[in-house]
């Protein structure tokens, strides 16, 4: 009579043990045993945390072990149990069986061995079987839905709590945003201002009043020194929104700026084409706000919108700094070009719209479509079609944790009707739908490649354009990630062709494109993939985006966004028509009110908190890869990123303004708040 | 949630399951928000002009290979969706996929298009050549 040794690891998350009744069956070769109580004698099993072995005696042989089945029973109420994984120590054999999921209600779990398997490597009948029954199920659980029309598609479950338990967050109440929001006013110490809407502050100075409590170094240079236009300037190659500035290659014709008008700031005794054709010149514009409808929820504060154009200029330092902005996009004696020579507070007004039309296009495209939707994409194509044995799904499940959970609740609670995205934004009700409808049409495959993004902007010079970290760390971050998922994928796929076919792949690739990206031919997005270098390229994509590309603009919020004059999230009054009339009482009652600007502050201090227990870029700490060269991989993978977390801490050595956001170690491995 | 005529769509699924039935097509429609049976027919072509830009549909196609001393019958599970079907409709047919597969349960291979070209019979064809014996064994059970 054989005998087996079964261990047993449950989840270390609150709640993850339970007092439920779990039985074992083995189900080998040459035939199941039958099911067995684990249950050790006055010893309280399943617990948090807890490692639990227990001696199997089976009445036949079974052969070689192909599966383990998990059944729960109820003990006294429903206990549900995070099981993290089994291993099985035969009369000769060690398997591990990873797991790292719920086990809910009267449920059960199938388990496979940990080795990475892809379709054509399963021979076996029952094996076939159990990949296919893992699909038909997930696809059931896993269902695509339209949040709103020309939105990339998203999970289907009107609210946290119906998402499958597996993509759940441990605990519900770490992301309610309205909490979190609240607490961080509370602990902002700006709860006081919070129902003050409609009042205005007196001046800048004012705004110190719900700054000076938490304030970091970043967020403090910027309320010192906001208005140079130095540090206006430094923002598009090295802020929260560092994705939009270009090379000017030529001057756009619905900006009609002369050289007279902008002699002054230049340097080279050029002409302002001169300058152009030099690469001199670099413009960032606003078009996509142009005739967005700005937010009517509140009936006694009028918000207003512009869509400028600002034109930049690399001075003979090779600093950025802003030498003409255009308001609105269709010039005219109302749209006046303003100038650094204009008046101070002309001059300061028209660089404050610029930052709130940044602002706009950065929590709406920047951030929410270009990481978080996307992310969610690849998320919900990947556990309709890759079964957990195949190795991509081993690869990219850490790379996915809690993203299609956290916009879940950003639905329900954020981005809503009366959302707390409505309250403080001059885009909230309905103007960030049209927002994403528009800029869908630039989401292309190719600008979620970072280096060929830097390139189709015209920024990928690093000495012609020196200062642009962003792009600098972001490359050998790409860099790092590519060689990773080329190992990874050089271990099981021996050539092009075993890619071309695994269908499983074909059909996870499928789904981001006609699901995801709703079959849009323009998105470039591929329908298939026929290449060992084009797999890992995707693969690269998937993990940078979810992870760097969400860190360099997430994470800066606070300190870019809390110094509201900034970065304000609504402007209350139009943009000015005419030169010489602005005054200080006015800008500062176009700024955001008392209670917005609470407002405001709470959500980018919430949204720039780190989780507890964050998993960093390459921390894989549940084990789905059981195969020593995916391990060592892991460990290269590691050492590569540590090694760029030592070059961007020298390069920051002794800056006033560090660039950290690409630092590996404050990089999460997912998009998760 | 959408439902299925079960009865009338296994009909229509056994008509192109039978070698010796001229239907080699089928289609499976929406009746508001139920999936019924749409045209069937016996040539090819005839079934690609179903599939207009404006339109989703399911089909069940038998395709004869081999050569005249062993002919053999594949199928394919076909989910077309035109280019300018909505959100919405384009969502469902990813979760409406599930309940044609309780009735479409033997193909070869099933294919998700949205590209006129990739309907082209060649193309099924060599898709399906290739698949061979690699698929899951769907018809096992």
């Amino acid at each position: 009579m054989p005998s087996y040794t079964v261990t047993v690891a449950t989840g270390s998350q609150w709640f993850a043990g339970t007092d439920d009744y779990i039985y074992l069956s083995l189900i080998g070769s040459a035939g199941c045993s039958e099911k067995h109580l684990l249950d050790k004698a006055f010893y309280n099993d399943f617990e948090r945390g807890g490692r639990d072995s227990y001696d199997v005696t089976v009445d036949e042989e079974l052969g070689e072990i192909y599966l383990v089945k998990i059944e729960k029973r109820k003990y006294r109420l429903h206990d549900d149990w995070y099981l993290k994984y089994i291993t099985l120590k035969t009369p000769h054999d060690y398997i591990e069986f990873p797991c790292y999921r719920w086990i809910t209600g009267e449920g059960e779990i199938v388990l496979r061995d940990g080795c990475a398997k892809l379709a054509r490597d399963d021979q076996i009948h029952i094996l076939k079987q159990h990949r296919r029954k893992e699909l038909e199920t997930r696809q059931k659980q896993y269902r695509w839905m339209e949040w709103n029309p020309g939105f990339p598609l998203s999970i289907d479950a009107k609210c946290h709590k119906d998402l499958p338990r597996d993509i759940q967050f441990d605990s519900e109440k770490g992301v309610d945003f309205v909490l979190n929001y609240s607490k961080a006013m509370e602990n902002l110490f700006i709860n006081r201002f919070m129902h003050m809407f409609q009042s205005s502050w007196h001046d800048f100075a004012d705004f110190e009043k719900i700054f000076v409590k938490i304030s970091n170094t970043i967020s403090e240079r910027v309320k010192n020194h906001w208005q140079e236009d130095l540090m206006f300037g430094y923002q598009f190659l090295n802020g929260c929104n560092p994705v939009l500035i270009k090379r000017c290659t030529e001057l756009p014709k619905k900006l009609p700026v002369t050289t007279e008008m902008v002699e002054c700031s230049l340097e080279r005794q050029l002409s302002l084409e001169q300058e152009v054709q030099e690469g001199n010149i670099f413009i960032v514009d606003y078009e996509l706000l142009d005739g967005i409808d700005a937010n009517k929820t509140d009936p006694c504060t009028h918000q207003f919108l512009a869509a400028p154009i600002c034109l930049l200029y690399k001075n003979l330092a090779n600093k950025i700094v802003p030498i003409a902005i255009q308001l609105n996009q269709t010039p005219g004696e109302k749209n006046p070009i303003f100038l650094p020579t204009d008046s101070k507070y002309d001059w300061l007004l028209a660089k404050i719209w610029v930052r709130s039309s940044d602002f706009h296009i950065h929590q709406t495209i920047t951030h929410l479509l270009r990481t978080h939707l996307v992310s969610e994409v690849f998320g919900i194509a990947m556990y309709r079609q890759l079964p957990a044995v195949h190795p991509l799904f081993k690869l990219l499940v850490a790379h996915v944790r809690f993203t299609i959970a956290i916009n879940t609740k950003a639905r329900e609670q954020l981005n809503c009707e009366y959302g707390l995205f409505d309250k403080a934004n001059a885009t909230g009700g309905g103007g960030h739908v049209q927002m994403v409808q528009r800029a869908v049409q630039d989401l292309t495959y190719s600008s979620l490649c970072f280096p060929e993004a830097i390139k189709a902007r015209g920024m990928d010079n690093t000495e012609d354009i020196p200062y642009y970290f962003y792009r600098d760390d972001g490359l050998l971050v790409w860099e790092a990630i590519q060689s990773f998922t080329t190992e990874v994928v050089s271990i099981y796929y021996e050539d092009d062709q075993v890619v071309e076919e695994d269908q499983e792949l074909q059909d996870f690739v499928k789904d981001v494109y006609v699901y995801g990206m709703r079959g849009r031919k323009a998105s470039g997005f591929p329908k298939s993939i026929k290449s060992r270098e084009k797999l890992s390229e995707y693969l690269t994509v998937v993990i940078f985006t979810a992870s760097a590309q969400h860190a360099a603009v997430n994470f800066g919020q606070y300190d870019w966004c809390s110094w509201i004059p900034n970065a304000p999230p609504t402007m209350r009054a139009p943009p000015p028509t005419a030169k010489g009339v602005v005054t200080i009482e006015q800008i500062v009652d176009t700024l955001p009110d008392r209670g917005r600007s609470c407002w405001h502050l709470g959500a980018v201090w919430a949204l720039s908190q780190f989780q507890e227990n964050e998993l960093f870029l390459g921390m894989y700490p549940e084990e789905h890869f059981i195969e020593k060269p995916v391990k060592e991989a892991m460990i290269r993978f590691r050492k590569n990123l540590e090694a760029i977390v030592s070059v961007i801490a020298e390069r920051n050595k002794n800056k006033k303004l560090p660039y950290y956001y690409l630092s590996p170690d404050r990089i999460p491995n997912s998009v998760a708040i | 949630a959408t439902k299925i005529d079960k009865e009338a769509c296994r009909a229509a699924y056994n008509l192109v399951r039978d070698d010796g039935s001229s239907v080699i097509w089928v289609t499976f429609k929406y009746d508001g928000a139920t999936i019924v049976p749409g045209d069937q027919g016996a040539d090819y072509q005839h079934f690609i002009q179903q599939c207009t830009d404006d339109v989703r549909l399911f089909a069940f196609v038998r395709f004869t290979t081999g050569d005249a001393m062993s002919k053999r019958s594949k199928f394919a599970l076909i989910t077309w969706i035109g280019e300018d079907v909505s959100g919405l409709q384009r969502a469902k047919t990813g979760t409406d996929k599930t309940l044609v597969k309780e009735v479409v349960q033997n193909f070869a291979k099933e294919f998700v298009i949205s590209d006129r070209k990739e309907l082209e019979e060649d193309f099924i064809r060599s898709e399906l050549k290739k698949a061979g014996g690699a698929n899951y064994d769907a018809q096992s059970e």
